[in-house]
């Protein structure tokens, strides 16, 4: 499934490992020396994060600040950030397939592997967000899509913004995919654009082994791919324009 | 049928979360006032269902890798409940994807902006790109139809108040007025 107009605006590729891995600040620049002719512009980021708590009193938020390193390709189209148990890839656009972006998964994995042991992964996903642009100020939704608001016949049939969303469950609850299809803000005249996300996730903590995360992966990939091929109509295909 | 563009609300199929703790005494505090501004402009501005979804996603970036839907969905309440301009989406929307560290930056001086100008001028993201040298960077254009004659002061007060979160990041944003009337 190879496109002249790929929609994909990004591929993410996020692992987080553990309490058990261990972890110290050196372990960001340790990574940056090794991939630094790939990805030489080295950027910190301080960032924020939620930990929900359960407690006596119901569900507390503790605000956490956090030092993430980015390291991106000199044309800043992909980038490794790595961060307290945490090493994610991403891939913007123009994307030219898994091809190319699974050996940098492996790259930097394999590279964080060297550097710590890696013993064990919370969590792990895949994801996909792809722009979608569609000529025209109105349209039937089920001409383009195969996933999208159904509203049933006694209910108005024009809508506005949407978002709509399902969580799909694989291999007896161990994976969960997540499917989003929300309007986006048209960057063509008399378009209409959506964003359709695909995150494949790892839900249960440790029961996939370090060394088949990447078989996961690919596993991961071949789901998504499946999934969008179903969301999505022959022609809308043909606003990507086929080239296989 | 459906009808595009639009102005509406989103469904709210996720759990709603309130961040009503958040200790805005954090020392990144512009980042802590951007929350409270967006907080408080659409308490004062929108009904609870529109507002808790915009407060869910905004509040998605921390947290949260910013990603390509995270960058999108905010530029799209800048527009839809904001009133921001876009002339050229894309060209913002690739900026940002690509100089990420300015993001939260970015919102923050947009919402600066139209806390000082609001309804008094068109209001509109745009990407500059120099003519004379390899330079772009993201804008925000104050456009009026009669122009006040502190508008310079207020802006500088607007840049003033962000221009020091700008250091070390790779992404430039800035807040001017061409002087031309509002754009149609």
């Amino acid at each position: 499934m190879k496109y002249k107009n790929p929609p994909i605006v990004e591929a993410i590729c996020e692992f987080r490992f553990s309490k058990e891995t261990k972890w110290d600040l050196t372990i960001p620049g340790s990574v940056y020396e090794k991939v630094k002719d790939q990805f030489p512009n080295k950027e910190n980021r301080l960032e924020q994060e939620v930990i929900l708590k359960a407690g006596e009193t119901g569900v507390n938020q503790d605000l956490v600040a956090s030092q993430k390193a980015l390291m991106l390709s000199s044309d800043r189209s992909s980038l490794i950030q790595v961060g307290q148990h945490l090493l994610s890839i991403n891939h913007l656009k123009p994307y030219v397939g898994w091809e190319s972006f699974k050996p940098k998964i492996q790259m930097a994995y394999d590279t964080l592997s060297e550097i710590t042991e890696i013993n064990g992964i919370d969590r792990m996903a895949l994801v996909y967000i792809d722009r979608i642009e569609i000529p025209g100020n109105r349209i039937h939704m089920e001409d383009y899509f195969k996933f999208y608001p159904h509203l049933g016949a006694e209910l108005p049939q024009d809508h506005n913004s949407f978002m709509v969303g399902v969580q799909l469950p694989y291999h007896n609850n161990r994976d969960f995919c997540k499917l989003q299809l929300t309007s986006a803000m048209a960057t063509k005249k008399d378009h209409v654009a959506f964003l359709m996300t695909t995150e494949y996730s790892l839900a249960k903590k440790n029961a996939i082994p370090s060394d088949k995360a990447l078989e996961w992966m690919e596993a991961a990939h071949a789901i998504i791919r499946q999934l969008f091929k179903g969301c999505i109509t022959e022609k809308l295909e043909d606003i990507f324009v086929r080239l296989d | 049928m459906t009808e595009y563009p639009v102005i509406g609300f989103y469904g709210n199929y996720r759990p709603t979360r309130t961040f009503d703790n958040i200790p805005f005494e954090d020392p990144e505090t512009w980042r802590a006032r951007l929350y409270g501004h967006i907080d408080f402009r659409l308490q004062n501005t929108f009904v609870e269902s529109s507002l808790s979804e915009f407060i869910f996603n905004f509040k998605d970036i921390v947290g949260n890798t910013i990603n390509a839907a995270t960058i999108e969905q905010s530029l799209l309440y800048l527009q839809h409940y904001l009133g921001f301009r876009f002339s050229h989406p894309g060209e913002v929307i690739d900026y940002l994807q690509k100089h990420r560290g300015i993001y939260d930056l970015t919102l923050y001086a947009c919402t600066l902006t139209e806390e000082e100008f609001g309804s008094r001028a068109q209001i509109s993201l745009e990407l500059y790109k120099d003519p004379e040298i390899d330079d772009q960077y993201l804008t925000i254009y104050v456009r009026q139809n009669e122009y006040e004659p502190d508008i310079i002061k207020k802006i500088d007060a607007i840049c003033k108040e962000y221009a020091s979160a700008m250091t070390g990041e790779e992404g430039y944003i800035l807040v001017t007025t061409d002087f031309h009337p509002p754009l149609e």
